[in-house]
């Protein structure tokens, strides 16, 4: 495959057509809480935004643009309320799944230090 | 004669029990509780973080603080370790992961209580890139020396029993981590230049890319 960003679909019965999700997507996790997280690339601010959908009525939400500096892979790890973002060979980020609480996570461990 | 007879009947009903109880079994398992190490989501996404009963645990990657944390239901975070890892898995009262080494050096699967206490090596090889923790049983990528390629291999969480499975790369371990779907009639882009990385199955629908090039990957069913 190309390098991202994709358009995300989903689809499920052979020969069918799938879904159209969302553009210019660059990681996404479907997670237990039955919402699809994505981040979407904005190539003209190096940033991108981080949203969720229910997958049930599809309505979207955005939670929070975040910098990149021009890198583009990301992990989106989800576990019960919170939302992990890693930037490769740049920060990563804890953020909650209602889009609250965005911490980079070395500042968290600062805050740990201190 | 009789006592025979009897010994017969016997024998059969025993049989026709245990064929209902195996059948019965078979039907049910899928809605057992089960204990899974990580989700399918995380699974295409690295496997950095893993949660269970509200306690979160994490990677830290790039700063001088790399290794392994927990935070607390109340938000409390301790660093628990100073290995670094990737595929974290926790069930019951253990985590596991796969530790980054400097290169050169083999990769290894550790497991260590969730307070970072008791770590212990389970295995060391050339690994590769996944690891899912499913009750007692822990599946990875692995390529023997006298192998050319990498294969599913399992073993249990105590580190013994390795076993070389038939199950086909890294998207079969998203299945198992979907013991309720329903394979037929699913498609899979296999072999294709995806992969557990870029597609993910999850309650009977596969989310997956669609790039430049279109469709045209030779979807196939698995």
């Amino acid at each position: 495959m190309d390098y991202p960003p994709y358009d995300l679909y989903r689809t499920k019965k052979k020969g069918t057509e799938g879904k159209f999700l969302a553009d210019r997507v660059t990681a996404f996790n479907v997670a237990e809480d039955g919402y699809l997280y994505y981040a979407q690339l904005n190539e003209d601010t190096d940033s991108v935004t981080i949203s969720k959908m229910n997958l049930e009525t599809e309505e979207y939400e955005q939670l929070v643009e975040i910098a990149t500096d021009g890198e583009d892979i990301l992990w989106l790890d989800v576990n019960a309320d919170k939302i992990y973002i890693a930037i490769e060979r740049k920060d990563s980020y804890l953020l909650n799944t209602d889009g609250t609480g965005l911490i980079k996570t070395s500042d968290l461990l600062e805050q740990i230090e201190n | 004669m009789n006592k025979n007879k009897l010994k017969i009947k016997k024998m059969l009903f025993t049989v026709i029990v245990l064929t209902l109880c195996a059948g019965v079994f078979y039907l049910i398992k899928p809605y057992l509780p089960r204990a899974f190490g990580t989700t399918t989501g995380n699974f295409m996404n690295g496997q950095w973080t893993a949660e269970l009963d509200g306690e979160f645990y994490f990677f830290e990657r790039y700063d001088d603080e790399e290794g392994l944390y927990k935070m607390d239901r109340e938000g409390k975070v301790i660093k628990i370790s100073n290995q670094k890892g990737i595929n974290l898995n926790v069930v019951g009262d253990y985590l596991y992961f796969q530790k980054s080494n400097a290169v050169g050096e083999e990769d290894q699967i550790v497991k260590m209580k969730k307070d970072g206490s008791e770590s212990q090596i389970l295995f060391e090889g050339d690994i590769y890139l996944y690891l899912v923790v499913i009750d007692q049983k822990m599946y990875f990528g692995y390529k023997p020396d006298n192998e050319d390629r990498s294969s599913i291999y399992s073993m249990t969480t105590d580190g013994k029993n390795l076993k070389k499975t038939n199950l086909r790369e890294d998207l079969t371990l998203q299945l198992l981590l979907n013991p309720k779907m329903n394979l037929k009639d699913m498609i899979f882009p296999y072999g294709s230049g995806y992969d557990g990385y870029s597609m993910q199955i999850k309650d009977n629908y596969c989310y997956l890319y669609k790039d430049s090039e279109g469709w045209d990957y030779g979807l196939s069913p698995l």
